[in-house]
């Protein structure tokens, strides 16, 4: 490629990231506006591009006044502890099953496959009823963070799978054999040589697998009740008076309750690179 | 990368812990806990402290469920079609009654209220949820649909702020003194859905429409009568002419409030109790300007509302039937409910707080018994929540769709009648 | 990171006495086994997936089934078998059909609209540029951001009279009066295409992302070599590689989008006039606020082969795996 060419696919390339990026915030700047702005101040028209009176007010009391007789923050680390678990969950038990089925010869996989995925492409809302039967009935842990942990990983777990078995695909199977050759058991191969090589799919399906759960709603507003189980999607939906919403709390938890999520997304993104393995064969 | 997992992994152990070590305690539990299910704005503020001091009183801890009213139905639904005890009170409303009552699913509380306690009551408020001779429910508070005006917005538009528009035709004059630019006279909660038809309810009522009657146990409907196209028509003509915000179809409940209090119409109808929030100077900046009147009726005489009580029911399923008795006997205490009245704005059931001049004080009651008298009740019939469907659908398709309105009427009235069983 | 090989290979100085006494193991112990038994190994590491995802989901999917061919209304106790009636029924109600196309109709635009733009973004943020890291977890907060809010954010952004749209659109002379947009039965599902697909096309950028960093960057150096344009570097060699997150992702997405009903029931109830009422939306309606269970039952098994036609459509458009 010439040079000039270069240059121009260049300007190109960051005019199309400023093009995204702007998209992709424009709502979520609307939100913090929102969220600096007093409840007045909200329904002038036109409407105000940055707050007139920025004021905290809506952060403070949504992290600190009571309401549907829990404070937001605890909100937050229901979801948080939810999240991360599931994450943690899905990605261990989704690694192995994904490894199992795109290594390991066997016919049925690919059934098994199918069978994982086909339990979610029926709509949930018909499953509440018996599975609040299951939770409430049989297991006993209605309105408790396990309850939606369990529900969580059964929801997330075969979408796992079927991420991770992709990526494990790709990695070609020489490596493992010449670890295998030096004596490896099949254990160590696994964790010591096709994990690492991994990296960019598992942080993808443990990015996806943690804003997933944070953003459940169905879920968890029936099984979680109160501030032992109550996540934030919920919390934040209880904003919604049957008189009047108040938008200036829910935009300030949603502030919050985006913050989160990305921090995770900022450490995990280092494993989105390439891995220098890819064609190592032949080196 | 192995430290990094390492340690995000003991991290998670740790938060495991603590997860699941807390959740254990509330278990070993001695005494009794009864686990109430109520929508936000119905408890109120105060609830959990009421609940509180129920418990310093009997001993019986009270688990407080509060949550906003759409997730409370569906809660409500999934656990009782599931025949859980996971709640031993719920909030519901009359129309929600013949939903549950037929497969039994609410206990029958007559024993809270024999001839004498009723007498104290409201006339027909326990009659709507007495179902063959057994009360289901037990009443929470009362509301009814009233209309709310701007009298800084009259003023300044010329118009007297002491005497709202009391017919149609006022209402209109009205609007075009206060019309413009992108303010309206009039403004209301016509999104799709249940507030939708309770919208045609109050705007059939004040033009005079019976809209149904029940013959024998069904529910005949007369949606399709002169008085009701009428009212249907006029909801369109202010669409178009500017009286009505052309946004109504999809305001919700909960912003056309809001909308109202800043001063982007200058009448509104809503429930009672907003009286108290249009009060409040952080809510709008018309605070102790607006006032509440009487929903203009077709001609003088006429006007329209819809009640909207709330009532605590008891699931069948629940194991603690007896002491949720007893916290649904403290919570409708006389003292309680006049308490309701005076913080929260919500009209009290009992007669007697009537005479009360703190309640008199605090609420607008004669406009509250008016609109009580040109009140429509939602018939208690278990195919209520399908025709109210099939009504806010048809209106809604006059008002965007402009299909034509005694075409639109006919096809909602065979609709429902279909459903009723007719 | 050093080359694999080499890194590798000191491990296995290291490992090298274990060599002999792992295949001395072999022969008596159950991890001997695994050496030896691939099928064995293999369930073993399934089994916990298995176990989980079936135990929660085997009874409720029997149930939902079976009460579909019931009339299971709590309104009306007593059992009765309906066999195919409540299916039946589904086709005789034109708005639950006119639902089904509408649905299909969302599923598709939405989904290009995802696909097309996550794709062309992912590409984009595989290259290097100053700020990369910042902007790939920017570019991910309309996913992380709750549902419920981001119904409520667009909401507010189309509102009729405090909305920036109509603000912008009267400003730059478009329109010349407020126009309340969720309430124009044209306009009102194309808002929330634009507002379901604003929340995910992050989730596809993340996994075609995740997808392109298996492809070494010789095969790039190899083809810029060889003269290709970047048009053609991308279909030739980009995009089979990421068949199978394209496949993924569709699969997901597509599942998502027909069941769709969170923002439906925060933008609009399915309004106006149930113009956005999908056929998700309906199984609620009838299974809960109705209580129609049996009947909604059987509208959401209909949905589960409107999904399955779909999948079988990807997976057989897709070709398998490619092998290097």
């Amino acid at each position: 490629m010439a040079v000039g060419e270069r240059r121009a696919s260049r300007v190109f390339l960051y005019l199309f990231v400023a093009m995204i990026l702007v998209v992709t915030l424009f709502p979520f700047y609307w939100i913090i506006n929102m969220s600096l702005q007093n409840n007045i101040e909200l329904y002038d028209v036109p409407p105000h591009f940055y707050p007139p009176q920025p004021t905290l007010d809506n952060f403070r009391s949504v992290l600190f006044e009571e309401r549907g007789l829990m404070k937001f923050y605890e909100a937050v680390f229901n979801t948080l502890s939810v999240a991360g678990i599931t994450m943690v969950v899905c990605v261990m038990l989704g690694s192995i099953t994904g490894y199992a089925l795109a290594r390991l010869n066997f016919k049925w996989g690919i059934y098994f496959l199918f069978a994982l995925i086909g339990t979610q492409m029926i709509p949930p809302l018909i499953d509440l009823i018996p599975l609040y039967i299951i939770f409430s009935r049989w297991l006993k842990i209605i309105d408790t963070k396990m309850a939606l942990v369990l529900g969580y990983t059964g929801w997330l777990l075969p979408i796992s799978v079927w991420i991770l078995y992709g990526y494990f695909q790709t990695i070609p199977k020489d490596l493992e054999s010449a670890a295998r050759i030096d004596g490896c058991t099949r254990m160590q191969a696994l964790f010591r040589v096709v994990m690492p090589l991994s990296a960019p799919g598992i942080a993808a399906t443990a990015i996806f697998v943690f804003i997933s759960s944070t953003n459940e709603f169905l879920f968890a507003m029936i099984f979680s009740s109160t501030r032992r189980s109550k996540t934030v999607p919920v919390a934040l939906s209880d904003m919604i008076g049957k008189y009047s919403i108040r938008y200036g709390d829910m935009t300030a938890g949603a502030v919050i309750a985006a913050l989160f999520p990305v921090v995770l997304a900022l450490i995990f993104q280092k494993y989105l690179v390439k891995s220098l393995t890819a064609g190592g064969i032949k080196g | 990368m192995k430290k990094t997992f390492a340690l995000l992994l003991v991290l998670l152990l740790c938060s495991a812990v603590f997860t699941f070590a807390g959740g254990g305690s509330e278990k070993a539990a001695e005494a009794e806990t009864i686990t109430v299910l109520m929508g936000i704005d119905a408890a109120g503020k105060h609830m959990g402290e009421r609940a509180q001091e129920f418990t310093a009183e009997t001993g019986i801890k009270v688990n407080m469920v509060e949550v906003e009213w759409d997730t409370m139905v569906n809660k409500q639904a999934v656990a009782l079609t599931a025949g859980e005890p996971t709640f031993d009170i719920v909030d519901c409303g009359s129309f929600m009654l013949p939903e549950y009552v037929p497969g039994g699913m609410y206990e029958d509380i007559s024993d809270l209220f024999p001839p004498d306690v009723k007498a104290t009551y409201m006339e027909g408020m326990i009659d709507s949820v007495t179902v063959d001779g057994k009360v289901y429910a037990a009443p929470l508070m009362a509301s009814w649909t009233i209309m709310f005006y701007n009298s800084q917005m009259f003023e300044e538009a010329g118009l007297d702020p002491d005497k709202p528009p009391t017919t149609w035709d006022e209402l209109v004059k009205y609007g075009k003194a206060i019309q413009s630019g992108e303010t309206y006279a009039y403004t209301d909660s016509m999104a799709h859905g249940e507030q939708n038809s309770c919208v045609f309810f109050r705007w059939a009522k004040s033009a005079g429409a019976q809209i149904g009657e029940f013959r024998g146990s069904k529910y005949y409907w007369m949606l399709d009568s002169d008085e009701c196209v009428a009212a249907v028509e006029f909801l369109k003509k202010m669409m178009d002419e500017g009286t009505m915000d052309p946004g109504a179809p999809i305001y919700f409940q909960q912003q056309v409030a809001d909308l109202f209090g800043k001063g982007h119409a200058a009448m509104l109808n809503n429930w009672d109790m907003m009286t108290i929030a249009f009060r409040d100077p952080e809510q709008t900046p018309y605070a102790g300007k607006i006032f509440p009147a009487a929903m203009p009726g077709a001609r003088p005489g006429l006007s329209g509302s819809i009640e909207g009580h709330e009532y605590m029911a008891v699931p069948s399923a629940s194991l603690h039937k007896e002491a949720a008795k007893k916290f649904i006997k403290y919570v409708s205490s006389v003292e309680n409910v006049k308490r309701r009245a005076l913080e929260q704005g919500m009209t009290p059931v009992y007669k007697e707080l009537f005479e009360d001049p703190e309640v008199q004080a605090a609420l607008p009651l004669d406009v509250i018994f008016a609109a009580a008298e040109n009140c429509y009740y939602r018939p208690a019939v278990p195919e209520y929540a399908e025709c109210a469907e099939v009504i806010s659908t048809e209106l809604q398709n006059v008002l965007v769709n402009n299909k034509d309105a005694r075409r639109a009427m006919e096809d909602a009235n065979d609709r429902c009648n279909e459903l009723s069983g007719w | 990171m050093g080359d694999l090989s080499s890194r590798y290979s000191s491990k296995s100085i290291k490992s090298g006495i274990i060599a002999p006494t792992v295949m001395d193991k072999q022969r008596f112990s159950l991890t001997g086994k695994l050496e030896k038994n691939e099928g064995l190994f293999a369930f073993l590491l399934i089994l916990p997936a298995l176990l989980l995802v079936m135990g929660l989901y085997v009874y409720p999917i029997c149930y939902s089934f079976v009460v579909s061919f019931f009339r299971s209304d709590i309104r009306y106790p007593g059992v009765v078998f309906r066999g195919l009636g409540n299916y039946i029924d589904i086709f005789k109600r034109p708005d639950l059909l006119i639902s089904f196309w509408r649905t299909i109709y969302f599923t598709v635009v939405s989904i290009a609209l995802e696909m097309v733009a996550g794709i062309a973004i992912a590409v984009a943020f595989n290259k290097r540029f100053v700020g990369r890291p910042i902007a790939r977890s920017i570019v991910l907060i309309p996913w992380a951001i709750p549902p419920v809010v981001n119904g409520i954010i667009w909401n507010w952004l189309v509102h009729p009279k405090i909305g920036v749209l109509n603000y912008g659109l009267t400003s730059l002379g478009i329109i010349d009066r407020y126009k309340p947009w969720l309430a124009d039965p044209k306009w009102a599902l194309n808002i929330i295409i634009v507002a379901d697909a604003w929340k995910w096309t992050p989730l596809v950028v993340l996994l075609i992302l995740a997808g392109l960093q298996s492809i070494p960057d010789d095969l790039y150096e190899a083809a810029k070599i060889d003269g290709a344009g970047s048009v053609k570097t991308f279909f030739r060699i980009t995009l089979p590689v990421i068949q199978w997150p394209i496949l993924v992702t569709l699969l997901l997405r597509t599942v998502e989008a027909i069941r769709i009903f969170d923002i439906i029931f925060i933008m609009t109830r399915g309004g106006p006039a149930n113009r956005t009422k999908l056929t998700t939306y309906y199984v609620w309606e009838l299974a809960f606020k109705f209580h129609r269970l049996g009947f909604g039952s059987a509208l959401a098994y209909l949905i589960t082969l409107l999904i399955v036609v779909f999948a079988v459509l990807y997976y057989k458009s897709i070709n398998k795996q490619v092998e290097y």
